[in-house]
């Protein structure tokens, strides 16, 4: 874009010039999902990248067959962002919709959030706030109050159900500017939804809005949810569009450093703001890290022209889709830090916070307060001029207590341990596949879904990947640990990982089976950041060929698994160190055997040994 | 215990636990998992007995044993992958994708082919035959690719893996996830 106008420039000469390319094509994947090359130059087709590139068009669903007609999906959160034809279609979609002007956004932002229930309990509260209402217009009447405020103040002793009845009232105003909101955004069918009720269909249609927007809740009408519904419909696509932009400017200039390094400086004491990270530069002088990402992506933005929602719409007004079969941009990015190489020093960090060991129930079955104040954080570092320079820190997971079936089929509570000490990330793992345990529900792995005409009950795939919804994510780096057998070095792996992981809620604060999950898209984006800064060999799609038959319900399932995920080998292994963070409550070491749920009557004897495969260490978001 | 006992304890278990060197065969064979594997004890799980972190590493597995390159196609960019299916034993079997009848089997010709463009999505298959249980399996549409089925009769279904399970108190259901 030069003077208002876009040209077509020399890719080869842009680069000359120290512009970056950023790919802005429909057939966009990150680089862990490229095919490699084998040493004799064979190649090395990497499977996963045309089901990413798929999703990401609204073509395919995550087997890699076609979307039925009008289905679209919603991948962001799962760590697949739209392409830019899937924008262009919403901008223009959105652009013609007048959602503004049918929504009231002062009743949608006067409550913090809708409180919603499932069928029954819905039945129930609606009809108690019913009756409500009567009893207190009828004390109104007796006490001859104009207002339920009125009554309140006349007879303190109604202040509290008046204080309830009107915020119920207030959702359930809120929640009919939700409804509204729904059905003009083209999510929700009002044909298949009865008013005043989260149905499933309401639900389903909050999910995708949520899912559409990044808003993180699933399906509860959250604050952040009802002031996504305020924003105008463009405003949002904007938003989104920003989004999808970070990811393609982060991946064209390999860069990961996003802002949030200083999540991992230590906490001042006194309210005092955190200290910048920094580094030092050739002067010795103390610079801080940059937000580069941030900084990149604003560059493509102001490349193209795209300061407000206006803008954008008229930018995709002006292209054709097929424009985004092969659109790039050429982009001067910020000047990287010197700490920049073809082989970077990286190193990686997991801080497992407040770890607490004690069994979190009491003897009634009662949950007992743990609460932490640090949350597990994975922090990636640069050894630069003697100093370690954090480049990004964001939330991860570290295992806690579980439920597991046990081989003696019943199921227990377990704490799953993160694994504490140095090891080393020396395998990344481009779309890898989960092996589920032997103890894993045999009724979890089948599902019903559509194939060639009919919904006949297949083998869930879902969780054991490869895919979006693995539980190991779309990438995953092994932790491997070099210690002495027999007298040799050899490299063990006892299942932890540092993955991505679909179960984006579960970074909030809850517990893995021992594995440290990020969001997908950060993970990817991390991994694609040390492949392209450190030494690696393209090992290629690995052969698996797992395979486990069962039965369920008077059939009979083959679980096939060819291929274990398209295999990156760092040459030499990145090293990652588990923090054993701060022990909280009376025990100082993990419990490792089965515990017996409160109050569940078991046979008798005792628990069997727990199970100690390294799959085990994973489990999805269960 | 003290820590220099429970680092020499960690180390014999390590020893003791530790997977030989030699690449294991791959699983993909007919050879299938008939009951949950038993739990492998761990000799210093004892019940509500705190363990150090060295302790809980448990039996980890040398990191490339199992690593085995894919075996290489001819053509990896080819337009059509064949996806083959043979079952045993030989009797008459309707294998289905779908709603689609893809073959009927019968003894002697017990195998049956489908082309399909690569990269297409997997092929869930169904295959019934009187007398036996009704049979799912996939074959992968990313590469060439074959599988054998053996069908099992109702009353060997007690020997499968997930039948007592099954039969014995219902399970939860697969979540709804999106796609």
């Amino acid at each position: 874009m030069v003077g208002g106008k876009e040209r077509v420039v020399d890719a080869e000469l842009a680069r000359d010039k120290g512009l970056t390319i950023v790919d802005l094509s429909d057939d966009f994947a990150p680089f862990i999902f490229q095919d490699g090359k084998a040493a004799d130059g064979a190649p090395l087709p990497n499977r996963y990248r045309a089901v990413f590139v798929g999703l990401a068009n609204d073509r395919t669903d995550g087997d890699g067959e076609p979307l039925p007609p009008g289905e679209r999906n919603y991948l962001e959160l799962y760590g697949v962002p739209p392409s830019l034809s899937v924008m262009r279609k919403r901008f223009i979609e959105d652009g013609a919709c007048t959602c503004e002007s049918t929504v009231d956004t002062a009743k949608l932002l006067a409550v913090d959030s809708i409180e919603t229930w499932g069928r029954t309990t819905e039945k129930k509260e609606t009809a108690k706030h019913h009756f409500r209402g009567l009893r207190l217009e009828s004390a109104q009447k007796k006490l001859g109050a104009s207002t339920l405020e009125e009554l309140a103040a006349k007879d303190p002793r109604y202040a509290g159900e008046v204080k309830a009845h009107l915020r119920t009232e207030a959702e359930r105003a809120a929640f009919a500017e939700v409804e509204k909101r729904l059905i003009c955004e083209g999510l929700l069918d009002a044909s298949k939804h009865k008013d005043g009720f989260y149905d499933s269909p309401m639900r389903n249609a909050a999910l995708d809005f949520q899912q559409k927007n990044a808003v993180f809740a699933q399906a509860d009408l959250t604050r952040g949810t009802l002031e996504a519904m305020a924003r105008p419909l463009l405003q949002n696509d904007f938003l989104a569009l920003r989004r999808v932009l970070a990811e393609r400017a982060a991946h064209a200039g390999r860069i990961v450093e996003d802002g949030s390094a200083i999540e991992s400086m230590p906490l001042p004491k006194r309210n005092k703001p955190r200290k910048q990270p920094t580094y030092k530069n050739a002067a010795g002088q103390d610079v801080p890290v940059p937000d580069l990402v941030g900084q990149a992506t604003d560059a493509v933005m102001g490349r193209l022209g795209l300061a407000t929602a206006e803008d954008a719409l008229a930018f995709f007004r002006r292209h054709a889709e097929s424009d985004f079969r092969s659109m790039r941009v050429a982009v001067r990015f910020p000047a990287l830090p010197e700490y920049y190489g073809p082989h970077m020093d990286l190193t990686a960090e997991i801080d497992r916070g407040d770890v607490w060991y004690d069994f979190p129930f009491n003897d009634k079955g009662v949950r007992l307060a743990q609460p932490r104040e640090r949350f597990p954080s994975f922090t990636l570092f640069v050894k630069w001029r003697g100093e370690k320079v954090p480049l990004a820190s964001w939330r991860t997971t570290i295992g806690g207590w579980r439920t597991e079936v046990a081989a003696d089929g019943e199921e227990y509570y377990r704490y799953k341990d993160s694994d504490v000490g140095a090891r080393v990330w020396r395998h990344i793992v481009a779309a890898p596949v989960w092996l589920p345990p032997t103890s894993a529900p045999v009724g979890a792995m089948v599902k019903t879904k559509y194939v060639a005409g009919a919904y006949p009950r297949v083998v869930n795939y879902d969780e054991t990947g490869p895919g979006y919804l693995s539980a190991y994510g779309l990438v995953a780096g092994i932790h491997e640990q070099l210690r002495r057998r027999g007298g040799e070095l050899a490299y063990f792996d006892n299942g932890i990982r540092t993955h991505g992981s679909f179960d984006y809620l579960s970074l909030r604060g809850r517990f893995s089976h021992g594995c440290h999950r990020l969001y997908n898209n950060l993970a990817v984006r991390m991994f694609s950041f040390v492949l392209g800064h450190r030494r690696a060999k393209v090992l290629g799609p690995m052969a698996l060929g797992f395979r486990r038959t069962f039965y369920w319900e008077g059939e009979v399932y083959d679980m096939r698994l060819p291929t274990r995920g398209f295999y990156f080998q760092l040459e030499p292994p990145l090293p990652i160190e588990t923090l054993k963070g701060k022990v909280k409550g009376k025990l100082q070491q993990p419990i490792t055997d089965y515990v017996p749920k409160p109050g569940v009557k078991y046979g008798d004897g005792k628990p069997p040994a727990a199970s100690s495969s390294p799959e085990s260490k994973a489990g999805g978001g269960q | 215990m003290t820590s220099r006992r429970r680092l020499m304890a960690a180390v014999a278990l390590f020893c003791c636990c530790s997977r030989p060197s030699q690449p294991a065969a791959p699983v993909d064979t007919a050879a299938v998992e008939h009951a949950p594997t038993p739990a492998k004890p761990s000799k210093l799980a004892v019940a509500r007995t705190p363990a150090t972190h060295e302790e809980s590493q448990e039996t980890p597995k040398v990191a490339d044993e199992d690593l085995k390159t894919e075996e290489r196609e001819a053509n990896p960019y080819s337009e059509t992958v064949t996806l083959k299916l043979s079952v045993t034993p030989q009797v008459k079997a309707l294998v289905t994708w779908g709603a689609k009848q893809i073959a009927h089997l019968a003894p002697g010709t017990m195998e049956t082919e489908i082309s399909r463009p690569r990269g297409s999505g997997p092929v869930d298959l169904e295959i019934k035959a009187d007398g036996f249980m009704p049979h799912h399996t996939r074959l992968y549409a990313d590469r060439s690719d074959k599988v054998s089925v053996r069908l099992y009769r109702v009353e060997e279904a007690p020997g499968l893996l997930g039948f007592k399970r099954s039969a014995e108190k219902p399970e939860k259901k697969a979540p709804e996830k999106k796609k």
